[in-house]
């Protein structure tokens, strides 16, 4: 073989090479993120990864609290909602809590398809979600066409919903489970304020059991929070939380035992749960739980 | 005549180069979120979870993956289960509250296998989904939780 030939054949074998030592990846996620340590070490306290697994999800439901108030005919009311100013929360604690409560504000705009109104939480959801490092996951700029145009509100609220719930898995599966936590705090807390703010004019019994029965979550929530409480700054949010979940022991919840039934409707297994949950909770106490929650809220967003 | 070899050899690298590069045709967990949730049809997307599992050696029980969510009474919710095709298992799953099975999208006596199932909560509470593959083969699945309406 000439040399020319030799040549030629070693830069032919130097560009398959090359080729086939590159790789795509479409799965260009975050962990390329670099996360300040005192952050990273934060998130690692004394909660095991496999009990985080087990915790249990849907906590801070927005959906179904906007859509039960939104059953209600309820009109909509701006003036619940957070301020969207987002300039003074300065620490991943706050900044996390707040999103958390941008969240539950965010499903209950999009229950009632004020898209122009979300657009403002978007921006402020994105500039706090950039401050936490999970700003990859936030679409903001689907979510903001889709606001703007006013279109497919479905997947308006399918991919807001998804984004925070993949902001939620990606804390806890890097060590940053008490970022998660606080979303999901901040996020519970809107919830009961707001159902308190709405039964506060529409005295609905089902908005009043959907209230006492926030007992049930908060247990689960306190045992969340707790795991933190080495930490100062939980140590407060524990105590401002400790006050309402004192007020909800005094709730009474019993269980009427029922089989449930199963149906075939349309091709579709059904399922009809007759157990029930039955609330229990006085005017008074009523009162108390939604001027409290109303205090830990305003005191969380005003710091 | 050498210049028509070596181009053909290029061009024959580039083509399987291109080929390398592409991503594998495997269905990703995003996938079957986004065919689960579309399978959900009028239903609200709420959460969803991916369960990954071995297959089961010979005598050994199926593996299972637990998950506890909170639902809250007078809601009607709709769990999808939405099954890989790059593995030979069919995703089963079980609903239970209090220990207690209270739905699967398995029938025992009939062997259906539905792909959803709605289920009218009356009782606010955690409740624990319990996935594993049919005849505890490797699967991997993804289970959809969308919110239907209120009660």
């Amino acid at each position: 073989m000439s040399k020319m030939s030799l040549k030629h054949l070693a830069y032919v074998l130097l560009a398959f090479f090359i080729l086939i030592s590159c790789k795509s990846s479409s799965d260009k996620k975050s962990d390329e993120f670099a996360v300040p340590d005192s952050v990273a070490n934060r998130g690692v306290l004394e909660i095991s990864d496999q009990a985080m697994k087990n915790v249990t999800q849907n906590i801070s439901s927005h959906i179904e609290t906007a859509a039960l108030i939104k059953s209600l005919n309820v009109p909509f009311t701006r003036e619940h909602l957070a301020s969207t100013s987002v300039d003074d929360y300065n620490t991943q604690f706050d900044q996390a809590l707040l999103l958390g409560i941008y969240g539950a504000d965010l499903g209950y705009l999009n229950m009632y398809s004020k898209t122009t109104v979300a657009l403002d939480y978007l921006t402020s959801i994105r500039k706090l979600a950039n401050s936490l490092n999970v700003g990859q996951f936030f679409d903001f700029n689907t979510l903001q066409r889709l606001a703007k145009n006013n279109e497919n509100l479905d997947s308006l609220m399918y991919i807001s919903q998804r984004n925070f719930n993949q902001m939620d898995r990606y804390l806890r599966e890097n060590n940053r489970s008490n970022l998660s936590t606080l979303m999901v705090a901040g996020g519970w807390i809107e919830g009961l304020y707001l159902s308190g703010k709405v039964f506060e004019n529409r005295p609905d019994p089902e908005l009043r059991e959907a209230i006492g029965e926030q007992k049930i979550i908060l247990g689960d929530l306190m045992i969340l929070l707790k795991n933190f409480e080495q930490d100062p700054d939980f140590a407060e949010l524990i105590e401002e939380f400790e006050r309402l979940n004192s007020l909800f022991k005094e709730v009474t919840i019993t269980i009427q035992k029922g089989e449930p039934k199963r149906q075939v409707i349309d091709g579709r297994l059904v399922i009809e749960q007759t157990e029930k949950s039955i609330v229990t909770v006085s005017d008074e106490l009523l009162d108390k739980i939604i001027s409290e929650s109303i205090e830990v809220r305003n005191r969380i967003i005003n710091q | 005549m050498m210049k028509r070899f070596y181009l053909i050899i290029i061009l024959s690298i580039f083509t399987l180069g291109f080929i390398n590069i592409q991503p594998a045709q495997a269905q990703t967990g995003e996938e079957l979120v986004n065919m689960c949730t579309k399978l959900s049809e009028d239903a609200t997307y709420l959460k969803d979870f991916t369960v990954k599992l071995s297959g089961a050696a010979p005598g050994e029980d199926p593996p299972s993956q637990k998950k506890s969510l909170m639902l809250r009474k007078n809601t009607q919710y709709r769990f999808t289960i939405c099954s890989s095709r790059d593995y030979p298992g069919r995703g089963v799953l079980k609903i239970y509250s209090s220990s207690k099975l209270l739905a699967s999208n398995y029938v025992e006596t009939t062997g259906k296998v539905f792909p959803s199932v709605d289920l009218k909560c009356q009782k606010t509470g955690p409740y624990h989904i319990w996935v594993e593959f049919e005849d505890g083969k490797e699967g991997l699945a993804v289970v959809v939780l969308s919110f239907v309406k209120k009660l």
